[in-house]
């Protein structure tokens, strides 16, 4: 790239970056007008700030198979600020616009702001991460450790597998399942790393916190259960749910990311690689209960189909089809 | 117009396109979600002062009979314990129950109930029957026009 091009390149980043604020704003701005009309907490909200009572005070817990990051920031916020849930209200939603910021920030660097801009769009936007996001659940706390997560697991700084590790075990403490993915992303990177001592390092960061929170639990409420029993059957062939409600949880675009895996681009490029077994694994795990199938499930691996609809977007915008059409006209 | 522009406009246009598409139908789903039974509290914003008025009422070391089993809400904003009479079927293992564990306040939930054999005993008709042997301190509407109805056991029928 000559002085030109590059010249060029900046400048539109920055265009593009000062678009992406402005939409973030817009987007924030309606995203608490609408934590503001909540009157209420959710009912699995009610769990959790029962829950952060109940961890400062001699109290058993109130549903011990509920996660307790959440209900040790609640029980943090309000040794500061008193019994409050409002406080809670407006604080829980900052957790899924962070994690757009991290993913925009994450993609910059890698894909260029145009791509970051599409995958973060894509993903803030589906409905079902706007609206479980705005109540005080684990989905955006969870979704928020989860993509640190990855731009740790990204990273080349000394200490990032340390930091992805601790996210890891963060991610586990927010909500246990989602665990699964990050390791995923986990395990994906140390073989892309060909490294095995990769995955050790960041091993050696989650460990601690998982077992601080299981420990945690287990001395409260004399046992640990990471679902209700219910949940914990799985089945084999797995159910097509989430498949066959594609349109539903996330619209037409979804039919661009199947496309992106027939193009050898993709496969040549082993950062994609992460994606494509962070969605794979994340459907195949939730399709595999044996009855709780609901959409807000996909919440946390959003950005990996919005990764794959927009590298399919790139693809497309950089294959020559003029090529394949002159092959069919035997040119 | 080049192949290549053609397609990538296309690709852009099912995305664009499938994401408002994808809004649309949700605000659609989530609106009517929101009227439902399991979510009706969310925008009514008469359910806290009903609460808070309903633990102002009773002694926090009394423990609440309540007909509905999701506890958790009421559990955040009433001070007292909260207590869901699993196994009762009928007025009179109501009286048992609460009887039984020395418990003398019944916070009903207008037509809702956690077990089908009491719902009769909830709805407007049951609850007049329920006046035998409750005296009603106080009725709470909701903005919703959702009805709750503290009792307490009459002495006569307390054992």
């Amino acid at each position: 790239m000559n002085v030109k091009e590059t010249r060029r390149t900046i400048i539109n980043s920055k265009k593009i970056d000062f678009i992406f604020i402005i939409c973030y704003v817009i987007y924030s701005i309606l995203f608490y007008a609408y934590v503001s009309m909540m009157a209420m907490p959710e009912y699995d909200a009610a769990d959790y700030l029962i829950n952060a009572r109940d961890w400062v005070s001699n109290e058993p817990l109130y549903r011990d198979f509920r996660p307790p990051l959440i209900s040790w920031i609640i029980a943090g916020v309000y040794s500061l600020t008193g019994e409050n849930w409002i406080i809670i209200k407006y604080l829980m939603p900052v957790f899924t616009l962070a994690a757009g910021l991290v993913l925009y920030k994450h993609f910059k660097e890698y894909k260029g702001s145009i791509f970051a801009f599409g995958v973060t769009a894509l993903t803030l936007l589906n409905p079902y991460v706007f609206f479980w996001s705005t109540q005080i659940l684990t989905e955006g706390l969870s979704l928020f450790f989860l993509v640190m997560t990855l731009y740790f697991c990204k990273s080349n700084n000394k200490n990032s597998a340390l930091l992805a590790g601790i996210m890891l075990g963060l991610t586990f403490a927010s909500r246990y399942p989602i665990a699964i993915q990050a390791f995923t992303i986990v395990i994906v990177e140390a073989i892309i790393r060909k490294n095995p001592k990769y995955l050790v390092r960041v091993l050696t960061g989650a460990a601690p916190i998982i077992l601080i929170v299981v420990l945690a639990v287990y001395m409260k409420s004399g046992s640990f259960s990471g679902a209700i029993s219910q949940d914990t059957i799985f089945i084999f062939p797995p159910s097509s749910f989430y498949l066959l409600n594609w349109q539903q949880i996330w619209g037409f675009g979804f039919l661009l990311a199947p496309l992106a895996l027939l193009f050898r681009r993709t496969w040549m490029d082993k950062y994609n690689y992460t994606f494509i077994a962070w969605f794979i694994i994340a459907l195949l795990f939730w399709s595999s209960n044996s009855y709780n199938y609901q959409p807000r499930f996909a919440i946390q691996f959003t950005p990996a189909i919005s990764f794959l609809v927009i590298l399919a977007l790139e693809n497309i915008s950089r294959f020559n089809f003029s090529l394949i059409t002159n092959k069919i006209k035997g040119r | 117009m080049n192949l290549n522009l053609l397609i990538l406009l296309l690709a852009v246009a099912i995305v664009i396109a499938g994401q408002i598409h994808l809004i649309a139908f949700n605000v659609t789903s989530f609106e009517e979600g929101s009227k439902s039974e399991g979510a009706a509290f969310y925008f009514d914003k008469k359910f806290i002062p009903v609460m808070e008025e309903i633990s102002a009422k009773v002694p926090q070391n009394e423990t609440i009979v309540m007909s509905y089993d999701w506890t958790s809400l009421p559990q955040i904003f009433i001070k007292s314990k909260i207590d869901v009479p699993y196994g009762v079927d009928s007025l009179e293992s109501l009286k048992n129950y609460m009887n039984d564990k020395k418990l003398t306040w019944l916070l009903v939930y207008e037509n809702v109930s956690h077990t089908k054999d009491l719902e009769s005993l909830f709805n407007k008709t049951g609850l007049r029957q329920l006046e035998n042997d409750f005296q009603k301190i106080e009725e709470y509407s909701t903005e919703n026009m959702f009805k709750f109805h503290l009792y307490r056991l009459k002495s006569q029928s307390m054992t």
